[in-house]
């Protein structure tokens, strides 16, 4: 299957799973906190993480890494989302939320990534 | 509409995101551009657009386009994954300014471009 398709069947399944997830848990809306898009990201970035790593080692071919990480994982993760619930909790005056959120998205999606580049680099990393 | 039907608008929607996201990658790619930058393209854009659509109200007066246009074509255009990634890979190779300037340009460049989109939607397309 060329890459084209298999981004393309991915990103719906992706972009799908993150539906998904909002549907199970609270995703924001006023002064609510993003709790689906948090997970979301976080996962995603972990995940992420430790495919690349394992594409470094040529354990994950090319086109599986950007069937997975460009396709699916690309798509299940999103920055609009995120943008659009800190501008709803600056909005509704959750400046304590905002700041949370902004903070976890940003420090913590980073060592959930690098946590699992080294998951995936194994001895190497 | 049901709840499959706007699963379904949101995964064609996702899909459409995806591929553009992975051709204006290998557009960057080809013309020897850095990675992070396709990346801070996208997601910029991507904010620019929902806040567009967040600002119309889009989400009350047309739930399927939203989830069609919204949740699915920007949800799937924008990424964070990548974005967390490439910053671990910079911080691993020690290239902080680097990293300093990426991390600003997203999330700043970022809250502006969803901004300027909300404002203008409010603005010219509020319903």
């Amino acid at each position: 299957m060329s890459e084209i398709v298999a981004v393309a069947i991915a990103g719906f399944l992706g972009a799908v799973s993150r539906y998904g997830v909002t549907l199970l848990l609270p995703d924001g809306g006023g002064a609510s906190f993003p709790w689906a898009t948090l997970a979301i990201n976080l996962s995603g970035s972990l995940l992420l993480g430790w495919l690349s790593g394992l594409a470094l080692r040529k354990l994950v071919s090319p086109w599986w890494k950007e069937a997975l990480g460009t396709g699916f994982l690309g798509a299940y993760t999103t920055f609009s989302a995120f943008n659009a619930q800190l501008w709803e909790l600056v909005r509704h005056g959750a400046f304590v939320s905002a700041l949370l959120y902004a903070a976890a998205s940003g420090l913590l999606g980073w060592l959930f990534a690098a946590a699992g580049l080294k998951l995936g680099w194994g001895r190497n990393g | 509409m049901n709840g499959w039907m706007l699963a379904c608008l949101v995964g064609i929607g996702g899909s459409a995101g995806a591929l553009l996201r992975y051709g204006a990658s290998r557009w960057n790619a080809r013309r020897k551009g850095k990675p992070h930058l396709a990346t801070l393209a996208v997601n910029l854009t991507g904010s620019l657009l929902l806040g567009l659509m967040a600002g119309g109200n889009l989400r009350a007066s047309h739930a399927e386009v939203y989830a069609f246009a919204g949740t699915g074509i920007m949800g799937g255009l924008t990424t964070y994954s990548t974005l967390n990634v490439q910053k671990a890979e910079m911080a691993r190779a020690r290239n902080w300014r680097q990293l300093a300037g990426y991390a600003a340009a997203t999330y700043l460049g970022g809250w502006a471009a969803f901004a300027a989109g909300w404002l203008l939607g409010r603005a010219f397309w509020h319903q």
